[in-house]
């Protein structure tokens, strides 16, 4: 607590350990667009390493880099939107992971971004790819399927995209 | 996978169309209960863009439904046209017409008026959005000459119960054997069996027009037994409850549910008009709701197009007459024809309807008009919000699909 009052100028930093373990220093003025970080931070609790027992090492290496883009003065709102652009280029696997630890961490524009880039990517799939996707088996029995499919019917006609991408 | 709590879900969900959250519904019981929850309904209307619904009166020649999106941002606006989200019901309904009633909260109420006056109209609800329609039951009241139907549909927002009002005008005769109109009060509200009879007012109602809905109740241009005008309103709460039935002596009836009209309305002398729609007494004055206000576009003069607004609700004195739109020589397409207030923008442009076959916006700082037009076909427009409702929450009879 000593070095955290030393001077105003200084740089703080914090470190974030993934639940894989890894470590990770960060500026404080860009972890804390995290507001669950931010609270931590302003309770105090920051002092050594703050743990971070949901959010793999993976997902926390693009939160960190979404961060940094973010919170720069340097990078001017083009090369924000193209960073954005790339960013949600990512597998949808990767990018429903970023956004549940989004929502942990509580990020508002990260879990915007990647709420949006979920909607878009899952446009128009057939039901099975949705559920692949997401990871869930159904628990419908046949004919209760049958039975909800046929409340809208016209939603399951045309060309739907079994793509799981 | 996946952990992610109901809220992310949802924010997800109120991102994607009607088509794909349908689909999703069928995707495991959890998202299912989650999508058909009224509060993510109640959440998804909230969100949803006003948008103006196309409905085309010649629909055996073209499809039912058409839309148009409209973007509304804080410096500009844009209508565009949206060609391929038609919605066709040819095969449901090969042959008839049907005449609209109004757009709330993304279901439409149209009727249909059948050609033999021996049979009864029939009441139709739809969702577009859903793409499912239902019947309503067999309203009272013949339709034959001289007797008049007027309807309105509205929501109580206590009740939270959608409404539809028929307004069966019977003509009758006084003791000096003149003639005026004793309209019954029909209600059906969604979900229930039967249409009620709330009582009897001496008022004749605009048949061309139906109710227009604001600040919970349904109001309607109307003439007196002297042929006066004025606004009836009908709240959809309260319909006409405190009223007895069976009591003609009730005599400030008509006073209390009528406010005054706009300034400008030219009596005609009845004794003097063959029929309602003389040419020499132009009325073309219709209600409508500019922004917050109950307002009145009045178009019965060749140069001017008059806006009224009523500022503070009910009250005569505050009739201001707000936009006066020039009509100039080149414009001669404006005259004598109804106009309706669609929609503000928030850049201050004003959207119309002008008869049954123009949309036009009007600037009023620059006091530019501008013509929009995309159809060849007779039409009805309104606004409209795209609602994920079932119908089958209104559980009484069947729900067909389009």
């Amino acid at each position: 607590m000593a070095e955290a009052s030393s001077s105003i100028t200084e740089k703080f930093f914090l470190t974030l350990k993934s639940s894989d373990g890894d470590e990770f220093v960060l500026e404080e003025s860009i972890a804390i667009q995290s507001i669950t970080i931010k609270n931590m931070v302003e309770d105090g609790c920051s002092s050594s390493v703050i743990p971070l027992s949901k959010v793999d090492t993976e997902t926390l290496i693009k939160v960190i880099e979404y961060m940094k883009m973010h919170s720069s003065t340097s990078s001017n709102e083009e090369e924000i939107e193209n960073f954005d652009k790339k960013f949600v280029s990512n597998s949808i696997n990767t990018i429903l992971n970023i956004l549940e630890a989004a929502n942990f961490l509580d990020i508002n524009n990260l879990l915007e971004l990647c709420a949006e880039a979920v909607a878009n990517r899952i446009k128009n799939k057939t039901p099975e790819a949705v559920r692949k996707i997401f990871n869930i088996t159904s628990d419908f029995t046949p004919e209760e399927e049958a039975e909800i499919r046929n409340e809208t019917p016209w939603a399951f006609e045309g060309n739907l995209d079994h793509s799981l991408d | 996978m996946t952990n992610l709590p109901s809220s992310i879900l949802e924010d997800i969900f109120l991102r994607l169309s009607p088509k794909t959250i349908f689909i999703c519904q069928s995707v495991c019981k959890s998202w299912l209960n989650l999508i058909s929850h009224p509060e993510f309904i109640k959440l998804h209307l909230s969100k949803s863009h006003t948008n103006l619904i196309i409905y085309n009166i010649n629909h055996s020649r073209s499809s039912l439904f058409n839309f148009v999106n409209l973007e509304n941002k804080p410096n500009y606006h844009r209508l565009t046209f949206e060609p391929n989200f038609h919605l066709d019901i040819k095969t449901n309904f090969p042959n008839i017409n049907f005449n609209p009633v109004g757009s709330i909260h993304g279901l439409v109420c149209l009727y249909y008026k059948p050609l033999d006056n021996n049979v009864l109209d029939i009441v139709y609800i739809f969702n577009p959005t859903t793409r499912q329609y239902i019947e309503l039951p067999e309203p009272k009241g013949l339709r034959n000459c001289p007797n008049l139907v007027t309807y309105g549909f509205g929501f109580d927002p206590m009740r939270m119960e959608y409404k539809v009002i028929r307004i069966y005008q019977v003509e009758t005769h006084n003791i000096n054997k003149e003639k005026y109109y004793t309209s019954e009060v029909q209600v059906y509200t969604l979900g229930t069996r039967f249409w009620r009879s709330v009582g009897y007012i001496k008022l004749r109602f605009e048949r061309r027009y139906s109710g227009v809905y604001f600040n919970g109740k349904l109001h309607w241009l109307v003439k007196d037994v002297e042929e006066n005008e004025s606004i009836c309103f009908i709240d959809m709460h309260d319909e006409l409850d405190e009223w007895t039935l069976d009591t003609d002596e009730e005599l400030n009836r008509e006073k209390d549910m009528t406010f005054s009209t706009a300034p400008g309305f030219n009596k005609r002398k009845r004794q003097n008009l063959p029929t309602p729609r003389d040419r020499n007494y132009p009325d073309y004055r219709s209600l409508g709701v500019l922004g917050n206000y109950l307002c009145l576009c009045d178009n019965n003069t060749k140069s001017y197009l008059d806006i009224w607004v009523m500022k503070e609700y009910g009250v005569k004195s505050s009739w201001t007459k707000e936009i006066v739109i020039d009509i100039t020589p080149e414009c001669n397409w404006f005259c004598h024809t109804m106009v309706h207030v669609l929609k503000v923008f928030r850049d201050g442009e004003i959207l119309f309807q002008l008869g049954e076959d123009v949309l036009f916006t009007y600037n009023p700082e620059k006091k530019t008009l501008t013509k929009n037009e995309y159809f060849s076909d007779r039409f009805w427009a309104s606004t409209h919000v795209s609602s994920l409702l079932s119908l089958k929450n209104f559980g009484t009879g069947v729900v067909n699909n389009f």
